[in-house]
């Protein structure tokens, strides 16, 4: 059994490398139409993201979100529940600890960062919780109901900023600066990167542990594969789905905390760029896998960062990177079918030769 | 257990190769920048935008403004745009600021990026559109009186909206006005433009709706259509490139709008009857030069209204159709004058 998965992690592998070099070959080719040299493109996008100590603090600092909506979208993909409101989820969560932040300047630093976390977790699995219950009580399609409560999130943050929390200093769309203990220290002069990368591994390693290692994440995989026959395994599957959910929706808050906390020290209106859904597609190129997702965050933090570097110093857009990143995941999405393909060629193939053998 | 390690070698092994290939040229940054002299000539100016270029509008205004100052001072000039994206704000500063001595920021949403990186670039000199800070001897923010350009397009609304011989107008006395977000520069025209109105006519009503969002004409259409179907006859937009989508449902509905920030006739003249500008570009130019010479006042917020000509409204070129009569633009003219004089206070929404 074992070495059967593994086997398929192996197999699982090569057609990951080979969708992503295919995809940076299109790139490549994308450059060459419009006459520009791969090799003067991809070596921009390669310093641009790990060039000097600020651009590789710079490639981490763009990771840390990543890792932590692409875990959380992982798990609740594993349970079989698709969270795709990671973003409405991350807004709350940050805006509680801008709250926390702006409203608990007595507390120490260590607590207070503590609590304001727990708020953006608490804040972020409630609201995954209510897509959760309308799934399991009353079939709502899950997807939709978190499609929407993003726009709901989005939209009434936007609302809360500009109305009963606006800053009065500088116009802005963003709440008050959380008080002095509560901000991160940078890691890195001029750079972004800070102390939540810490935070993010300790993150990482108890989701790995959670998923891999527990029996939560057995039933949630269980669950997931077949909730029917999880059920006759005396699983929950109901429970665990709600469980799974309310686990993703608190780290994506986590995620919006770390981002006020430790990038912009105030909540702002666009505090995301869409951290959760390049998390979701993080989470869909790996299948899941949590150590996949830490791996391929890095890749994408390095696209991101290198990409940028790439138009500031050679003019070629970073929209660049978004069509590799597309296609990337279009080959993994293909990839039964892609193989399919070629089981079918390699079959013929060789049921021709064995013809043809007989008939020399 | 032993194939994961492998692959973890193979991966490291990869990003080592690829690390060694780089040089570390960026490593000290901001040492090496004061090279330029005061002469123009040679002077590197970087251009930071939140949104990008291409919206015929904000952003345009201000690279227009830096290509000119190119064209007469011999400056060299890159533009770093951030697309909306948050995450970007504070690299695209960063490297604006190795590469040039001046960096121009254009966009309310680096109020803290700005501060922060212009700490550690005591040389570079920065000019921050569109938000006030004081305090700081290497940046000068510059702020626009939108309220005051904002009362002027009101009023000329309000003497449109009910001047029947234009087709497609009808007598009811509702206008609209599309804005990018709910956020104090936008109100700030909202409020002008609503206070423009009801000086020519008190019983004008004014419905305002926000796209949440300066990059989306789509959404710009869509609350255009919405305001048109009401029985708006003339839609305001300050929506940057959303409020293409404006212009574009005023052609649908044989409709009229008025464009925002640059003069915008010339994209549609048949249906965008003025514009209402906010000359970024020349507030940029004009402080490039005070730099240049030496002339600036540190650490202060320099303001941009009527009186500086750092907003108006523009009726495009002489060739396209005016719909604003002789009669209409010098009521403006008027209405423009008391406001510089102090007869007509401008409520200001920041």
């Amino acid at each position: 059994m074992e070495r059967l998965t593994k086997n398929k992690n192996l197999q699982y592998l090569n057609s990951l490398f080979i969708s992503i070099f295919a995809s940076l070959l299109i790139g490549a080719l994308i450059m060459i139409a419009n006459g520009r040299s791969p090799l003067v493109g991809y070596g921009a996008l390669l310093t641009g993201a790990f060039g000097s100590k600020y651009n590789i603090a710079t490639t981490f600092a763009k990771t840390v979100p990543l890792v932590i909506t692409g875990l959380a979208t992982a798990i609740a993909f594993r349970a079989g529940i698709s969270n795709v409101g990671g973003e409405g989820q991350l807004y709350l969560g940050a805006f509680a600890a801008a709250y926390v932040g702006i409203t608990f300047t007595g507390l120490p630093g260590i607590i207070g960062i503590i609590l304001a976390i727990i708020a953006g977790a608490l804040v972020g699995g409630a609201y995954g919780f209510v897509p959760a219950i309308l799934k399991v009580k009353y079939k709502v399609d899950e997807v939709i109901t978190t499609i929407m409560l993003n726009t709901v999130a989005t939209l009434f943050t936007a609302y809360l900023v500009n109305y009963p929390f606006a800053s009065s200093q500088g116009k802005m769309g963003g709440t008050e600066m959380v008080a002095e203990q509560f901000r991160f220290s940078r890691l890195v002069k001029l750079s972004t990167l800070n102390t939540s990368i810490f935070y993010m591994g300790i993150i990482a390693v108890v989701i790995y542990y959670l998923m891999e290692k527990t029996s939560y994440g057995y039933d949630f995989k269980i669950v997931g594969q077949n909730s029917i026959f999880s059920r006759y395994a005396g699983i929950k599957d109901k429970n665990q789905m709600v469980l799974a959910m309310v686990i993703s929706g608190g780290l994506c808050g986590i995620a919006g905390a770390l981002e006020v906390l430790g990038v912009h020290y105030r909540f702002l209106q666009h505090i995301s760029p869409g951290y959760a859904f390049d998390g979701m597609l993080i989470a869909l190129i790996v299948k899941n896998n949590p150590i996949g997702v830490v791996l391929m965050s890095i890749f994408f933090g390095a696209l991101k960062t290198g990409s940028i570097a790439m138009e500031n110093s050679i003019g070629i857009p970073s929209e660049l990177v978004s069509v590799i990143q597309s296609i990337i995941i279009l080959f993994i999405a293909g990839e039964a079918g892609f193989k399919n393909i070629y089981k079918n060629w390699k079959m013929k193939k060789t049921a021709n030769s064995k013809v043809g053998e007989k008939i020399v | 257990m032993k194939k994961k390690l492998t692959i973890f070698l193979v991966l490291m092994l990869t990003v080592s190769l690829a690390l060694s290939g780089c040089k570390k040229a960026n490593d000290v940054p901001g040492a090496s920048n004061n090279s330029g002299d005061t002469a123009g000539e040679g002077v590197k100016v970087g251009l930071v935008l939140a949104g990008g270029l291409g919206d015929r509008s904000f952003y345009d205004s201000s690279h227009e403004g830096v290509e000119k100052a190119k064209k007469d001072f011999g400056i060299e000039y890159k533009v770093y745009e951030c697309r909306n994206d948050s995450s970007l704000l504070n690299d695209q500063v960063v490297q604006a600021s190795q590469y040039g001595s001046i960096v121009a920021v254009v966009g309310f949403e680096f109020f803290d990026v700005v501060q922060d990186v212009a700490k550690e670039f005591p040389d570079v000199n920065y000019i921050y559109v569109d938000n006030e800070i004081e305090g700081m001897d290497n940046l000068i923010t510059v702020s626009y009186a939108e309220n005051e350009g904002a009362f002027l397009a009101g009023a000329l609304a309000a003497m449109l909206t009910t001047e029947t011989s234009i087709e497609g107008i009808d007598d009811s006395k509702l206008i609209g006005m599309v804005g990018g977000m709910d956020i104090p520069v936008i109100r700030n025209y909202q409020i002008g433009f609503e206070a423009g109105a009801k000086y020519i006519d008190s019983e004008i009503e004014i419905q305002t709706t926000f796209a949440e969002d300066f990059e989306d004409p789509a959404k710009g259409k869509e609350h255009a259509t919405v305001l048109y179907g009401r029985g708006a006859d003339i839609i305001f937009q300050a929506a940057g490139k959303t409020g293409e989508g404006v212009f574009e449902a005023a052609a649908e509905h044989g409709k009229y709008a008025i464009g925002v920030d640059s003069d915008q006739r010339y994209i549609n003249p048949n249906n965008i009857v003025a514009s209402m500008i906010k000359e970024v570009g020349k507030s940029i130019y004009e402080t490039i030069e005070k730099i240049q010479k030496d002339e600036v006042e540190k650490g202060k917020v320099v303001y941009y209204g009527l009186a500086q000509d750092g907003v108006g409204m523009a009726y495009g070129t002489d060739d396209m159709m005016q719909f604003a009569t002789e009669d209409m633009k010098n009521t403006l003219e008027d209405i423009k004058a008391k406001i510089i004089s102090g007869e007509i206070t401008v409520p200001t929404g920041k």
